[in-house]
């Protein structure tokens, strides 16, 4: 076990030096960046100046461990794009609306998964349990950005019971909330089924219906709670991958999270933007992923490091 | 007394619907069907089928509501939405067959050299999977059109990154198994060289994962694809490209309605079929893979 997590969490680091490289190379892969936003004929004193304030005339090697160390503490240069404001400054800014709306996604998922899933497993073969079906069908199918656009265009547009886009009160996530939970809603609906027909099959379920419980009672009061141990642990974990998922539902919402940020830097070309928001995406998502799968060595002993 | 006791474990008489339900799944007839008329005939027909031209526009004639003339409406720019879902359907299998192909080839070749010569280069080249498999691909993928442009080839270039390592990950695994098989160490002594034995005994055992693998895949990736589209990092404009067109529909979506739809619905329909016909073909080719 200890064994399992010390190579998990030394891999992760692996994947995070990788990422750093993959950024930082990124950042070079334009040529000179005082290219892009010098004029041509800029006086060669500028130029000098601005490579010193920056650390471009320094050695790569040094460049990139500058980069790193820089990165870890937080400073991720400043944003070419908004140059009053720091790149941490610009993430922090969002950070806080990007996880608002993961976890409105993951209530959603709750919400609507778990109790189709309950169901699925009960009533097997029946018109809840094909209902379930396509419900998980369709949760892989769908594109979850054209499901934000059709979503809009329903209840915003035509029926108007929510705004179509921009932060505000409780109406704004709504459908938002929705088009990013639908995948999980699948996801749930699986996890919960699976580990409902796992339980149903179970001696302490046979007691109780010899007791002579309701069958409702059984369902919803005994076996939920042993079923939901797993899905809902994975469940608290992914926040990171929604976040990361997050990026096309917050452009098509224009959801100002770091999603959408990352969209707008991409199209301004802000590279230390980009960079900035990629590191810290990738950050969330590699530790989301490293607590998955420790959570799940411990929930599941027979998880192993092959 | 006699107590009448629940029964324990019976199960419900399958219901009618669930019956005919099966019936029509046992062969997977709607989703070919589907697969041919949304994407197979408009990809390779589109030149000829296509009502219009997918990149004139006519301006006496934009935002025309879905109808007669035009089955899907006109865009913008008085594009007809029609042909360019069609062109979209040429993309959309182009990048897709291409990706998949180029990982499916990476893919088999380092998980059965992995699986083959073991130890350290094994080790290695699994962690090697295992970066790849966590890399936030989505992230990576906008930074990387970012930095360098979109393009196909970038776009076909990252939907192989993000896909090789799931085929190395698993043919390693069946490699594995068949290296320990007899016929191998027989195969050796007949003098049969590690080229030889990894082409004609490894990889003709696989191959079945392999395409069952590729087809649950197909879906995957043409979404991914359309993401990375709808996202200005795939294709770029004005080329006709379902997740392009769905990206463009999204500023009109107060007025219309039929530029973002059709394209979505044409998404959504492709995938749902394949995804269909890869887990049929996975229980016909490949039953041991039924969590795959």
């Amino acid at each position: 076990m200890q064994r399992y997590i010390i190579m998990r969490i030394l891999q992760a680091i692996l994947v995070l030096v990788v990422v750093s490289v993959i950024a930082f190379a990124l950042g070079h892969a334009g040529g000179n960046p005082l290219d892009a936003i010098l004029p041509d004929d800029a006086d060669a004193t500028v130029r000098a100046d601005l490579e010193e304030f920056w650390g471009i005339n320094k050695p790569l090697h040094e460049q990139y461990f500058t980069y790193v160390w820089n990165a870890v503490r937080g400073d991720f240069g400043h944003s070419f794009k908004y140059p009053r404001f720091t790149v941490s400054e610009l993430i922090a800014d969002r950070f806080m609306a990007t996880i608002q709306l993961a976890g409105a996604g993951i209530l959603v998922a709750v919400v609507i998964g778990l109790p189709i899933g309950v169901l699925t497993a009960t009533y097997r073969d029946t018109i809840f349990d094909w209902t379930g079906k396509v419900v998980a069908l369709l949760g892989q199918s769908l594109p979850v950005f054209w499901l934000g656009i059709v979503l809009m265009w329903i209840f915003a547009v035509q029926l108007d019971w929510f705004p179509t886009s921009g932060k505000g009160g409780i109406r704004n996530l709504v459908l938002p909330a929705v088009a990013i939970g639908w995948f999980q809603v699948a996801a749930m609906l699986r996890l919960v089924r699976s580990s409902m027909l796992d339980v149903l099959d179970s001696e302490y379920v046979k007691l109780a219906r010899i007791k002579g419980l309701p069958e409702r009672k059984i369902i919803w009061k005994h076996c939920l709670r042993n079923a939901a141990i797993a899905p809902l642990t994975y469940f608290a974990i992914t926040l990171g991958s929604l976040m990361v998922g997050s990026v096309s539902i917050e452009t098509v919402f224009q959801w100002p999270g770091l999603g959408f940020l990352l969209f707008n830097a991409a199209r301004s070309s802000d590279y230390a933007l980009l960079q900035g928001i990629m590191l810290t995406f990738t950050t969330i998502y590699i530790v989301a992923n490293l607590l998955v799968d420790i959570a799940y060595a411990y929930l599941d002993p027979r998880i192993r490091y092959t | 007394m006699a107590v009448a006791l629940p029964e324990l474990s019976s199960p419900r008489p399958p219901s009618r619907i669930g019956h005919y339900a099966r019936e029509a799944f046992r062969y997977p007839v709607i989703p070919v069907a589907v697969l041919v008329i949304v994407l197979l005939i408009p990809a390779l027909g589109a030149n000829w089928l296509a009502p219009y031209d997918p990149l004139k526009g006519d301006m006496t004639n934009r935002f025309a509501e879905p109808s007669a003339q035009h089955w899907f409406g006109t865009d913008d720019i008085g594009r007809d939405v029609l042909s360019r879902a069609m062109h979209g359907a040429r993309v959309s299998l182009l990048v897709a067959s291409v990706a998949i192909l180029i990982s499916g080839i990476i893919g088999t070749s380092f998980g059965i050299v992995s699986a083959f010569y073991g130890g350290w280069a094994d080790n290695l080249m699994m962690r090697l999977v295992d970066i790849s498999l966590s890399l936030p691909i989505i992230v990576v993928a906008i930074v990387i059109a970012a930095m360098a442009g979109p393009s196909m080839k970038i776009l076909i270039a990252i939907l192989v990154l993000s896909q090789w390592s799931r085929y190395a990950r698993l043919v390693r695994g069946e490699a594995l198994t068949i290296r320990a098989q007899d016929y191998i160490s027989r195969a050796r002594v007949a003098g049969a060289s590690n080229f030889r034995i990894m082409l004609r005994y490894i990889f003709p055992n696989i191959v079945n994962t392999v395409v069952v693998l590729a087809t649950l895949q197909v879906g995957f990736v043409i979404v991914l694809e359309a993401t990375l589209s709808f996202l200005g990092a795939g294709i770029s404009r004005p080329t006709p490209a379902w997740g392009v067109m769905v990206a463009d529909g999204r500023s009109f979506v107060t007025d219309a309605w039929w530029l973002s739809f059709f394209p979505g619905l044409a998404i959504l329909l492709t995938v749902l079929s394949m995804n269909l016909l890869g887990d049929w073909l996975r229980d016909k080719l490949d039953p041991k893979q039924r969590n795959l």
